[in-house]
């Protein structure tokens, strides 16, 4: 019909190969990719059947703590455990045994952790490690070793296990001789880890064990478990939580102290531990519901988990105007590489059928007969029938005749999937321009008073306020302000002791510290991040002793050293981005305060780097040996290292973790831009539009929801031309997003009329969160209201409890915080 | 039309060009007749665009202005990537009907070019006139100058060439879109709004003239 529209597209090199410039590990696996790549050679991702969660499967939650390289300790551990147990038990096995005994034998094994040579006490670490590991040696199948793991962990957990490592785990951290060692060492391997991996191992067993809910868990367990929830909230025995310990534990890598420290176990602990503690994200939206009823809030008008779930995907838009993007595009399809023609006319097929793909949305709820008879109408058939349409005469258009243009072939969706919302700010300021215009002046924000105003604006603000949605935060806000007005006469605030305020509380002090820490170990585990500017080495819990010497040996290590970043991406995304959600909730102002320091350790252009790659081949890259993967590992033998075998069990079309991973950062990047103009001109300034959209091109619904929200906030920005060849991208976001009535965002001419500044705004904003924080934690505070004591007498009379030795060095002292401090008379007097 | 600059563009035989001879009709171009579904708010817009009492004309067809704008930025968007130099290497409406670009910079002279190119020429152009304050004052009392509707006419005819090429160009591409009835709703507005102000000549209504008297009766 027409010249080639995907001209501009690029025609990748013929080989297939190095079409996109990313590193791989190793240079066979870079080849292993390409190989794979050509085999899928679709024109386009189908939509991914994926369901966003929590976490993956139980078992793959599992397997994701070990790395390959650690494959060999599962026999140690066993071999650990048989040894001990063979001394203690004669002619049975553990699975034997009545639970009295295997009671008695787990006492017994406890007792013997405290012995002082570190020797013996690694076996016997080992042999608990091996039965929280399901026992695997008396196990037929993967099913069995998940079960008697379960069970095994119930039953350590009850027998003190959790409380013993705990103890054993605060020894090895403040192991100085360990860290000396390490720092010595010029290149760290696993063996540098070999305790802490034990120990950590065995309590994220105890921890996701007991956390699966099933139903037929009885009565003990369920009790066992909110035991162990409790215990993690609250510091046990005058200690910090748990979670605390963790985040120290960071932060202690990242300052290059340790660097021996197990860094992907430490962190997927610590998501475990918050999520299991605060709750996960169905848990919070529960939270949610509850705390707007308290608040004597309107209930949500949906549940947004479940809109999010019932929402199809898009195609992706064109880019047949982005030369820019060109070099990006996945190579074609060998099959299909002698009939350019016939690719680009499917192509273009495609694109002209996006709005009815978008349409599919509603037709989960109510399939309409007379769409099945439009047969090229859906795209996903269109992509099965990929022959069939080929077939067809590729270059002349459908005669249109065949095309129906009537209106009743248009089918209109009924709705959209959310409900608009005003926030009370819009109302404020549409009266106040309607009254500036009509009236001459305005009334703050008075937005009952209608005097004067025509009858089409009282139309509109009985729209906007039948509309108007009061966040949970608003809420806070305002008595917030309301404590800081009057801090005698409302008194102190109760705030509950909530698992989420005990950790906010534990965090806040060093929490800069932690964001950064986290941001840091994310910046090393980016696939765009090139090995000059890992500052910190994420790999000393994944590298052998020695280093691989065949080509096969090599490949393993290079995907079992993509796995590794892929899980940590995993885990620091989700830990980041529940933390920021518990905390909204818990006070708006503890979320602001972790989103600040985020962005001010550039998370934002931290996760636009992450996202310009090929978000496409990130999210099917398929870093893992099934046979390799736990449980599977433990019940057959591990055949023959092949290229086959590497690649073996494994047809997903999707690598599960990475499109989480994907999803929850986009998540972050919407909860940390969300309202602020300033954060969302850095979306503009770091040119975050087209990295956003190339993101579309993974057909997945809640991963385009997330990106399409942030190309809405930034759309006025972007101009007019954009907009008018993003008109796919511009539907899509009309269609998917939440629309905010009189919100201009498609349209945008009042760019000038808002000035930009980062440093104003982002200070108010802190003024705000240092105020809450200093009235709700400062503790020392609590005198400002006392009266001051001016008596000379009366203060010198004052009994001070000084240390004994204090006079030996009290001229020191004086010296020292006395006499060199200069007083500053003016400044006392002005401060007050 | 005192200015010079103005009468040279009203001029319309230099950029709008109705072809003496042509091929009657092909099957492509008649498309667009069929139009007819339309957006039912329960609402006369013929009615809608009337001046409201005590409302001031120009403040009123300025909040057209660029309302229109930027809907038919959009309109013209959602083809734009089936309206390339190839398939368009003339901006005309359909066989009889051929249109000239003409500006103070690159093209004085009145020039054939490719539909994309002209409309990027055109947006840009209008843009430009709207974010002129000396045109289009932002700030309330600022009075409008006093050759307002004069290029208020002229981006209204140069916004309609758009219609026109869009409609008997790709209306296939709209009609395929479902967005049919979208379009139309603008159009009719936007006619019932330049019929009511006057704001285009006859002349250059012509193109869609029979499909109009079917929309908008």
């Amino acid at each position: 019909m027409e010249e080639p529209v995907v001209a501009g597209a690029g025609s990748p090199p013929a080989n297939g190969n190095g079409g996109k410039g990313k590193q791989a590990a190793s240079k066979g696996q870079e080849a292993f990719r390409n190989q794979r790549r050509e085999s899928e050679g679709s024109v386009d991702c189908p939509t991914l059947e994926f369901e966003y969660g929590d976490a993956d499967g139980h078992a793959a939650e599992l397997s994701e703590l070990y790395s390959y390289t650690e494959h060999l300790e599962f026999t140690t551990n066993r071999r650990c455990f048989e040894e001990d147990f063979r001394m203690q038990v004669q002619d049975k096995e553990w699975l034997e045994l009545e639970e009295e005994s295997q009671k008695t034998y787990v006492m017994g094994l406890l007792d013997r952790l405290e012995v002082v040579s570190r020797e013996r006490r690694l076996k016997v670490a080992r042999a608990v490690l091996y039965l929280a590991q399901g026992t695997f040696g008396e196990c037929d199948s993967e099913v069995d070793v998940l079960h008697w793991s379960r069970y095994n962990c119930f039953l350590l957990y009850q027998m003190g296990t959790f409380s013993a490592f705990l103890e054993l785990l605060h020894m090895e951290i403040d192991n100085s001789q360990a860290c000396s060692s390490a720092l010595r060492k010029p290149a760290i391997s696993i063996a540098d880890s070999a305790e802490l991996r034990v120990l950590l191992s065995v309590m994220y067993l105890i921890v996701e064990n007991i956390r699966l809910e099933r139903e037929t868990d009885s009565c003990g367990w369920r009790t066992a478990r909110e035991t162990l929830r409790t215990e993690l909230s609250f510091s046990m025995h005058n200690e910090e939580p748990f979670a605390l310990l963790l985040f120290s534990m960071v932060t202690k890598f990242c300052s290059g102290l340790a660097p021996h420290f197990p860094i992907k176990k430490v962190l997927l602990l610590l998501w475990k531990v918050v999520m299991f503690t605060l709750g996960g994200f169905e848990h919070l939206q529960t939270l949610k519901v509850q705390k707007r009823a308290e608040l004597g809030l309107p209930p949500l008008a949906e549940d947004s988990i479940q809109v999010v779930r019932s929402m199809r995907a898009a195609s992706p838009p064109s880019y047949t105007l982005d030369l820019g993007e060109s070099q990006l595009a996945p190579p074609p399809p060998s099959k299909l590489r002698g009939r350019r023609g016939s690719r680009r006319q499917l192509l273009t097929k495609q694109d002209s059928l996006d709005i009815y793909n978008e349409r599919d949305l509603f037709k989960a709820e109510e399939p309409a007969p007379e769409e099945e008879e439009e047969s090229p109408g859906d795209g996903e058939r269109a992509l099965d029938g990929e022959l069939d349409l080929l077939e067809q005469d590729p270059l002349v258009p459908p005669p249109p005749s065949q095309t129906p243009l009537s209106a009743e072939r248009v089918a209109f969706p009924k709705g959209l999937p959310w409900t608009p919302k005003v926030r009370q700010k819009d109302i404020e300021h549409f009266l106040e321009m309607s009254r500036n215009k009509f009236i001459g002046f305005t009334l703050g924000q008075d937005t009952d008073t209608l005097v004067g105003l025509p009858r089409p604006i009282h139309e509109s603000v009985k729209t906007l306020k039948q509309h108007k949605y009061i966040s949970i935060a608003d809420v806070q806000i305002k008595n917030e302000e309301e404590l800081e007005k009057c801090p005698m006469s409302l008194g102190e605030e109760v705030v509950p002791e909530t698992p989420c305020e005990i950790l906010y509380q534990g965090l806040l002090y060093s929490l800069p510290q932690y964001m950064i820490a986290l941001l840091k170990i994310l910046l090393a585990a980016a696939p765009t991040s090139k090995a000059k500017t890992e500052s910190i080495n994420i790999l000393a819990d994944v590298l052998p002793e020695e280093m691989p010497v065949t080509v096969l040996q090599s490949m393993k290590l290079g995907i079992d050293v993509n796995r590794h970043k892929e899980i940590i991406i995993k885990s620091v995304s989700t830990l980041l981005l529940l933390l920021l959600k518990h905390f909204r909730l818990n006070h708006v102002y503890q979320f602001e305060y972790v989103s600040q320091h985020l962005v001010f350790a550039n998370c934002i252009p931290l996760i636009l780097k992450f996202f310009n790659q090929n978000i496409l081949s990130y999210i099917t890259a398929k870093n893992s040996i099934s046979a390799l993967d736990y449980p599977c590992c433990t019940i057959q033998d591990l055949p023959e290292l092949t290229t086959e075998s590497l690649e073996a069990g494994d047809n997903s079309q999707f690598c599960w973790r990475n499109l989480f991973s994907c999803i929850n950062l986009l998540r972050l990047l919407n909860k940390l831009t969300k309202w602020k103009h300033s954060r969302t001109m850095m979306l503009v300034v770091f040119k975050s539009a087209p990295i956003l959209k190339r993101a579309l091109k993974v057909k997945q619904a809640m991963l385009q929801l997330y990106v399409l929200k942030l190309l809405k906030i930034q759309t006025k920005y972007l101009g007019r031309q954009w907009r008018k060849s993003n008109m796919k991208t511009m539907s899509a976001i009309y269609q998917k997003v939440r629309h905010r009535m009189n919100d201009d965002w498609a349209y945008g001419n009042d760019i000038d009329a808002r000035p930009w500044d980062f440093q104003a705004e982002e200070c108010t904003l802190r003024a705000n969160i240092e105020a809450f924080n200093s009235r709700r934690y400062d503790r020392t505070q609590d005198s400002e209201f006392s009266p001051v004591d001016n008596c000379l007498q009366s203060v010198l009379g004052q009994r001070l409890d000084l240390p004994e030795d204090f006079h030996y060095s009290y001229e020191l002292w004086l010296e020292r915080e006395v006499f060199s401090q200069p007083i500053c008379w003016e400044e006392l007097l002005q401060s007050h | 039309m005192s200015n010079p600059f103005l009468k040279q563009v009203f001029n319309k035989d230099k950029t709008f060009r109705p072809k003496r001879k042509f091929e009657p009709g092909t099957q492509r171009f008649e498309l667009h007749k069929r139009a007819q579904a339309s957006l039912n708010a329960g609402l006369d817009l013929r009615l809608a665009v009337q001046l409201p009492p005590g409302e001031d004309l120009h403040d009123w067809v300025a909040v057209h202005v660029v309302d229109f704008f930027n809907r038919i930025n959009l309109v013209y968007g959602t083809v734009s990537d089936g309206c390339t130099e190839q398939t368009c290497p003339v901006m005309s409406g359909g066989p009889k009907y051929e249109y000239r670009w003409q500006d103070e910079r690159e093209f004085r002279k009145p020039t054939a070019l490719p539909a994309p190119k002209y409309m990027d020429l055109l947006m840009d152009w209008i843009e430009v006139q709207i974010n002129n304050e000396d045109l289009f004052p932002t700030n309330v009392g600022t009075p409008f100058p006093k050759n307002f509707l004069q290029v208020v006419k002229k981006i209204l005819s140069r916004l309609f060439r758009v219609f026109v090429h869009v409609y008997i160009h790709h209306f296939d591409r709209i009609a395929q879109m479902g967005s049919e009835a979208h379009v139309n709703t603008c159009y009719k507005h936007f006619y019932y709004f330049v019929k009511e102000f006057s704001l285009i000549d006859t002349k250059e209504l012509e193109p869609l003239k029979e499909m109009t008297a079917r929309m908008c009766h």
